[in-house]
């Protein structure tokens, strides 16, 4: 059948069956969406994950003998429904979207002018792309779909400015024209808002956010040695393949590591892993190949498996709504799925921190604006993180808010921010109720895992339904649901021994493409969280006098298994900020027991700060700028070294000694520290 | 005006086809006898066209087609929007009557684009054309003469090509607080990244005013560039002519100015070669400018004496209320 024509005659149950070959029936409330549709309507469809949102104006399309516009603020979901569309359905569905080059994108919208297009997909930032411009004009258009239509609003958890647009858009639009907004977290406040925006002529239709087959917990844990313990005492009761969610990607390599050693079948995800690789993984988790995927909030998006059996948060989210939507990956296939959340309150402070550093304080505006307006040339972004010591992260946000309200231009070749002609202060109004938004809503979801009654129903109210019954088998509802499981003694030891010996923090290779600084090598712990590290503080700061021995054996021990100990044949240690050789004594003793010579051959030649006084690493980095040298550079040249040093931070310090040492006419550096800081400040 | 009946004005003035006269007619017949909205139009049925605006079929068969347009029309009138690019229409208050005054029915641009203070246009106007290849003494003229007016707050019309339109934009930008109006050949987004972003501060600062007769993409023609010329000179009481040669813009644009009986100041060299075009026109009616002179103010104060006056008996001519004319103001 052309394009141009519709299936006007057939009804949507048939549609359904001979055309998308589904023959389970639509939900309640599915072809309500789908008439209302077909009459020219406009719809709020407020929904739960999962119930089948898409297929609404999937059907609907059918309908109309002219292309739907589906918005979206994802490409990973564009791919997921465009390729429904085409394979499963076949319906000629497109995308336009910076995956793909100009050349391809135009044939696309050629192919949508001439009427060959059913669906195009496409994110409102595409609408300041040019060719997409030219295009639209001679378009013809029979119905618009904006997903995640919660981005509209800035009460939402995901407000985008671009959503903007498409309200214009939609305003504006013939009254004839019918509109679905799709969204799965909206609760009253976002759906009055929502309205407010695209019109009141727009009915809304909203089921409850229930997911009955799914069984919530929590479990107060404190430390990676508990959740581990929890982690590898649980997954053997639950049967199928899940997700552990993380915070941060380190935490996803690790427990994935964790449980590889534990004899599970797992692996990590982040955005840091290649394309190729995330989509390998992708796939395996489809086909059950893995276990479990260890991952921070990348993986979901796109991901449509309906046998997820488990959701494990390994630290609490930002939100109920973000807690909602992870979770709700689970049990597609309405089967019992189980979706615990470990909660450990020190987790509320990563969370606080992301808070703070996207929209900081109101004085940090001010401060950069002042610093800006006193500098007429202009700064770079590394010149006002030197002059502040704010995080890189917050930096970057306040000048990109500066830049929107108008009170600094930037000039992209020079890189250099200057402030306009402006006057005024800064309206950090806005910004101080987003942040307060957010802390919020952080303490929503921390009053989740504090509360007493049933979870679901505080979840589901939280979105907006009507607060009315327990869920019956949730951690509270049916305590029996989830039987203490505790890890026993052995599997606590070798937990232990995962954290402090095996998965020992990583020094990555530093320096630039072409002249390496150092190597890759290791620091025996982390510095906050272990033993070791306390070991490390207590004769660093607390004048415990030497490292202890155990620090020495320790770093010997692992000096020997993994570094190439027979290319090295000399050991150099990092100089002291102030007085003192506890660096120095730690080297000698672990060159002693290698065997290997220790070169003093390190001297500083100015005095530095303590590097944990400067707080983002542009400080950092010109704290140590050019504060080494080399004492005599014959004795070194030529050889293969190994660079000791206490603490392991931002990484600035062995860098600039590994460059040093390189120009010295050393062969290859390899670094140790005793122990490492958890989180770079800022990246 | 609402992103729709923005929409429907962009779909009517450039998506439709029609001819500068027919779309000047439909708004005369149908807004502004009628009172009605274009998107009221786009909603009628064909016989209402018919009816009340006398169109033949071929003109009613591209509305019917330009209609299935309106929804990618709203796109552009929203991306307008968000480019902060304004749309003055022939029906608003704010469209300079000088304009309505100067030209037809078939010239009269329904729609005028435009970035920056719509206020420039409420100045006294003095448009200053000239050749795009005009010597170099010419060009000291001409930003002499641009820098001296635009002293005296007068706002120097121009049309942004080489040569003496150039010369003229920064002679008025160059002076303290002066103001100028640009009057594009092509259309308002065409002009390049770096164009834009020369030009905006100048724009925010309520200095430049930049307009567009043509739709917002469209390209630079030959054709257009002339009908551009038609704005420049009837947004002004007085046009200045730098150089001229006996035939082009500037030559079509000048001998149009003076067959529409409008003061035509024309460059007159003391001394040295006169430009055969400067010459002709000042033969058919164009009054003299010397230059160089000692002092330029001596040259340019009757110039400014009657544009004043003109200014002044403008401001008082009153309408006919039996005219049908683009010219009137709707009712209030």
């Amino acid at each position: 059948m052309p394009l141009g024509d519709t299936w006007q005659g057939y009804s949507p149950e048939q549609l359904l069956l001979e055309r998308f070959r589904i023959t389970t029936g639509f939900h309640a409330g599915q072809r309500e969406i789908i008439e209302q549709l077909a009459q020219s309507k406009r719809i709020l469809a407020i929904q739960r994950t999962g119930w089948g949102k898409s297929l609404c104006y999937q059907v609907a399309s059918l309908y109309y003998p002219h292309l739907t516009l589906v918005f979206s603020p994802l490409k990973a979901l564009m791919r997921d429904q465009c390729q429904r569309c085409n394979d499963a359905y076949a319906i000629v569905a497109a995308i336009v979207s910076s995956d793909f080059s100009d050349e391809e994108n135009r044939a696309t919208l050629e192919q949508a002018i001439a009427g060959n297009l059913k669906i195009l997909f496409l994110a409102p930032e595409r609408l300041n792309n040019l060719l997409w411009q030219s295009y639209v004009q001679k378009m013809r258009i029979s119905m618009i779909v904006i997903d995640e239509a919660h981005c509209i609003s800035t009460w939402g958890h995901d407000f985008r400015p671009d959503y903007r647009r498409i309200v214009r858009l939609v305003q504006a639009l013939p009254a004839r024209m019918p509109i679905l907004a799709l969204t799965a977290t909206a609760n009253r406040r976002v759906e009055d808002d929502i309205l407010q925006q695209i019109g009141s002529i727009t009915q809304v239709m909203r089921g409850t956010m229930q997911r009955p087959n799914l069984y919530l917990n929590v479990e107060t844990q404190s430390g990676d040695l508990a959740k581990l313990g929890y982690l590898a005492a649980i997954l053997p009761h639950i049967p199928g393949s899940g997700i552990v969610y993380t915070t941060t990607r380190h935490d996803a390599e690790m427990v994935a590591a964790f449980l590889q050693q534990q004899g599970v079948s797992a692996d990590y995800y982040h955005a840091g892993r290649g394309d190729d690789m995330r989509q390998a993984l992708e796939q395996g988790l489809m086909a059950n190949r893995y276990k479990v995927i260890c991952s921070t909030n990348a993986l979901g998006m796109g991901i449509d498996k309906p046998d997820i059996r488990f959701v494990i948060h390994y630290q609490i989210p930002a939100s109920p709504i973000h807690y909602y939507q992870e979770m709700g990956r689970a049990g597609r296939d309405g089967k019992v799925a189980w979706c615990v959340l470990l909660y450990d309150p020190a987790d509320l402070e990563i969370q606080r921190h992301f808070i703070e550093s996207a929209k900081p304080a109101g004085r940090h505006y001010d401060a950069v604006l002042a610093l800006l307006r006193a500098a007429p040339q202009g700064m770079g972004l590394y010149d006002v993180m030197l002059a502040t010591g704010l995080p890189q992260t917050a930096v970057r946000n306040i000048l990109a808010d500066l830049e929107e309200q108008g009170f600094l231009e930037h000039d992209a070749k020079k890189r250099q921010h200057r402030a306009t002609r402006s006057l005024g202060q800064v309206d950090y109004m806005a910004y101080d109720i987003l942040r307060e938004q957010k802390l919020q809503e952080l303490h929503g979801m921390r009053d989740y895992t504090q509360c007493n009654g049933c979870y679901m129903e505080y979840l589901t109210t939280y979105l907006g339904d009507e607060p009315d019954s327990a869920c019956r088998s949730c951690g509270h509802c049916r305590p029996s649901n989830f039987p203490g499981i505790r890890p026993s003694e052995r599997t606590l030891v070798t937990t232990a021994h995962f954290l402090e010996e095996d998965f020992l923090p990583r020094i990555e290779k530093r320096g630039t493409k072409t002249e390496t600084a150092h190597e890759a090598g290791w620091a025996l712990a982390y510095h906050s969280k272990s033993r070791l590290g306390k070991m490390v503080r207590a004769s660093k700061y607390e004048e415990a006098g030497p490292f202890a021995l155990h620090l020495v054996y320790r770093a010997v021990e692992v000096i020997r298994a993994r570094y190439p100990i027979a290319e090295i044949n000399g050991i150099v240690s990092v100089p002291p900020t102030r007085s003192g050789a506890l660096v120095e004594t730690f080297a000698r003793q672990v060159a002693a027991q290698l065997d290997i010579a220790y070169l003093s051959a390190l001297v500083k030649v100015r005095t530095t700060r303590e590097q944990k006084e400067c707080t983002n690493w542009r400080q950092k980095s010109k704290n140590v700028e050019g504060a080494f040298a080399v004492r005599a550079p014959e004795q070194i040249a030529g050889r293969t070294l190994l660079l000791i040093d206490d603490i392991y931070d931002s990484g600035y310090m062995l860098r600039e000694i590994g460059q040093i040492l390189m120009q010295a006419g050393v062969l290859a550096v390899y670094p140790f520290a005793i122990t490492k800081t958890a989180h770079s400040d800022d990246q | 005006m609402d992103l729709r009946e923005q929409a429907c004005w962009l779909l009517l003035a450039f998506e439709s086809g029609l001819n500068t006269r027919i779309v000047n007619s439909i708004l005369l017949l149908w807004c502004k006898e009628l009172g009605r909205t274009l998107d009221d139009f786009f909603a009628a049925e064909a016989g209402e066209w018919s009816a009340t605006c006398q169109l033949s079929p071929e003109i009613i068969e591209k509305l019917e087609q330009a209609r299935d347009r309106l929804v990618g029309q709203i796109f552009l009138a929203e991306q307008l929007q968000h480019e902060q690019i304004g749309m003055l229409t022939v029906l608003d208050s704010a469209y300079p009557a000088l304009l309505k005054d100067a030209l037809s029915r078939s010239h009269i641009p329904p729609v005028l684009f435009y970035a920056g203070d719509l206020d420039i246009l409420k100045r006294q106007a003095i448009a200053i054309i000239g050749s795009r290849s005009a010597r170099e003494d010419s060009l000291a003229f001409t930003r002499a003469v641009a820098q001296r007016l635009a002293v005296g707050g007068t706002n120097v019309i121009s049309g942004y090509a080489r040569g003496v339109d150039r010369a003229a934009f920064d002679g008025a930008i160059g002076s303290e607080d002066g103001h100028t109006t640009v009057v594009l050949p092509q259309g308002i987004r065409t002009l390049s990244g770096a164009q834009m972003h020369a030009l905006q501060p100048q724009i925010a600062a309520g200095r430049v005013l930049l307009l567009s007769q043509f739709g917002p993409d469209a390209g630079w023609l030959m054709s257009r560039a002339m009908e551009r010329n038609n704005v420049v000179t009837g947004l002004a009481q007085i046009v200045i002519v730098a150089e001229s040669d006996s035939k082009g813009g500037t030559w079509e644009g000048a001998t149009s100015a003076l067959k529409h009986e409008r003061r035509v100041y024309v460059r007159q060299p003391g001394g040295g070669k006169v430009p055969v075009g400067n010459q002709l026109l000042l033969e058919k009616g164009g009054l003299p400018l010397p230059w160089p002179v000692a002092d330029l103010d001596d040259v340019l104060s009757p110039l400014l004496r009657a544009s004043q006056n003109m200014r002044a008996q403008q401001e008082q001519k009153t309408e006919q209320p039996s005219q049908l004319s683009l010219l009137s103001l709707p009712e209030a």
